[in-house]
């Protein structure tokens, strides 16, 4: 079974056509992979998705890196469990 | 007193316009900045430093040569007193003060700095490039930190003092002998008339309204206002210009031989621009020889109102500011209908063809966006041709100097691009 941060992650591979491998959690999501504001919104809801769960918009903001992006959700999904 | 004018390490932060000329050929408000020094300084001697590989091209196109006594030649600076002043620092004589010796210093920058001729020769016995010269001043003499507000570190900068520079600059118009605007038939003026300057030899149509009521309008020499057409102060539109018709909103100015119509607002037009048709154009810097094709509009406020980004020198900017157009380098052409989303950056030479979808924010130099993806185009030797084309059509030819330049800058961006290419074709544009 698949943890949190492999689907995660899958969903930025899907996202950025990238390989899973290249997903790496030092990733940046502005200076490496340039997402744009519409990319955000696309990839916040493809993750709302995957994870079932209401996200903020500024979340790609506030954790710049996939690393990072990972540790926040982790939290969020545990706070609402 | 000698003055010489200096680029500085933060040039690259005005990509994609830096790429092809120095840091004060830049435009804000009538006058490009080095032109403002000159006006500042008429009886000095005047020295420019430069990044080299820009020398030839520059001065194969500059206005003014003959006030330029030096370029790179920091042994000329001997035997006087010499104020050095950074290139992208919209001048304000009245913040130097006459006589001392001083390194301001903004943000880690120096602004500017006077140097006595004692300090100018020790200086020189030690320093090799005008950035040694400022260390050596800035450890010798010592730094004094200075708050200053035209210093332009990114292009929204110049759009941004734009305004207040065509204020200012309209009273140096003021002193040559213009036409009342009273001789023009079918011109309104909306405001004060006497913020209205015509030179002699612009034209006016009928059916043409100034609106003066924020700040004055310039019309320079053999500029063209065709019908239809409203004009809203501060704004410039520089020589041998024609507006075609539309809305000209407070805050623009239009450098020389452009033709532009449709709506612009807080814009600057470098130079040899064409915006012939409909479209809105807010809050940008568009360079040299750039054609928007009809209805080509540009985004500067996002819907959520948030700051707006700007991809700069590989770095995501945050401007600071809600209002942000886009930045379009020297030769890129957009085809018909293209949509530019907020806070763009758009290299030179690029073709832009809309697939009714907004390009990638960041487009590299000499790239293409075709059929929703981001491709090279079809080489050099092709952009080249078209840009001799679009320049003979305004009787300019393109010198070996530049020609060579944009083969050099071509090598220089070639990395980039095809990072950028890559990354984008894996996600389908």
């Amino acid at each position: 079974m698949e943890s949190i941060e492999e689907r995660i992650k899958r969903v930025i591979a899907n996202q950025f056509g990238l390989r899973l491998d290249e997903v790496r959690d030092d990733v940046r999501f502005a200076e490496d992979l340039m997402v744009e504001s519409i990319e955000v919104i696309e990839l916040i809801s493809a993750l709302e998705d995957e994870l079932g769960m209401e996200m903020p918009g500024d979340m790609i903001h506030r954790n710049r890196t996939v690393g990072e992006l990972i540790e926040y959700l982790k939290k969020r999904l545990a706070t609402s469990s | 007193m000698r003055v010489a004018i200096f680029e500085d390490q933060f040039v690259d932060n005005l990509k994609p316009f830096t790429l092809i000329r120095p840091s004060f050929a830049l435009r804000c408000g009538p006058s490009l900045l080095y032109e403002k020094v000159l006006k500042a300084f008429p009886n000095e001697q005047i020295y420019i430093f430069m990044r080299r590989h820009l020398c030839e091209a520059f001065i194969s196109r500059m206005q003014h040569a003959e006030r330029i006594n030096g370029i790179n030649n920091l042994s000329a600076l001997r035997g006087d007193g010499v104020l050095l002043l950074n290139g992208r620092w919209i001048v304000d004589r009245g913040m130097i003060p006459e006589g001392d010796e001083v390194v301001a210093v903004h943000e880690g920058a120096v602004v500017y700095a006077y140097l006595r001729k004692t300090s100018i020769e020790k200086a020189l016995e030690v320093s090799d490039s005008v950035e040694k010269l400022l260390e050596w001043a800035r450890k010798e003499i010592g730094e004094k930190r200075i708050e200053v507000k035209g210093l332009i570190n990114y292009p929204w900068d110049l759009v941004e003092h734009n305004r207040d520079e065509i204020r200012r600059e309209f009273n140096a118009f003021e002193e040559l002998n213009g036409v009342s605007p009273r001789e023009f038939r079918g011109l309104e003026i909306m405001g004060d008339e006497d913020w209205v300057f015509i030179s002699r030899g612009a034209r006016i149509y009928p059916n043409v309204v100034f609106d003066t009521s924020d700040g004055p309008i310039i019309i320079d020499e053999g500029a063209i206002i065709f019908p239809f057409t409203v004009i809203f102060g501060p704004s410039y539109v520089g020589r041998d210009s024609w507006v075609v018709g539309g809305k000209i909103r407070e805050g623009t100015a239009i450098g020389p031989v452009c033709r532009v119509g449709g709506e612009v607002e807080e814009s600057i037009i470098h130079g040899y621009g064409n915006k012939y048709h409909e479209g809105f154009l807010g809050h940008s810097y568009v360079g040299e020889w750039v054609n928007l094709g009809a209805l080509t509009t540009v985004s500067d406020l996002k819907n959520d109102y948030s700051n707006v980004e700007v991809y700069v020198n590989g770095k995501l900017i945050d401007t600071g500011r809600i209002k942000v157009g886009s930045f379009i380098g020297d030769h890129t052409k957009t085809g018909i209908g293209t949509l530019l989303t907020t806070g763009s950056n758009i290299g030179i030479m690029c073709n832009l063809v809309s697939d009714g979808r907004p390009p990638p924010k960041y487009m590299p130099s000499f790239t293409w966006y075709i059929q929703g993806k981001m491709t090279r185009g079809p080489g050099l030797k092709k952009m080249l041709e078209t840009a001799r084309i679009a320049m003979s059509r305004r009787n300019v030819q393109m010198t070996k100097a530049e020609e060579e330049l944009f083969q050099r800058i071509y090598e220089e961006t070639r990395e980039e691009r095809d990072k950028i290419i890559e990354l984008y074709g894996r996600r389908g544009r």
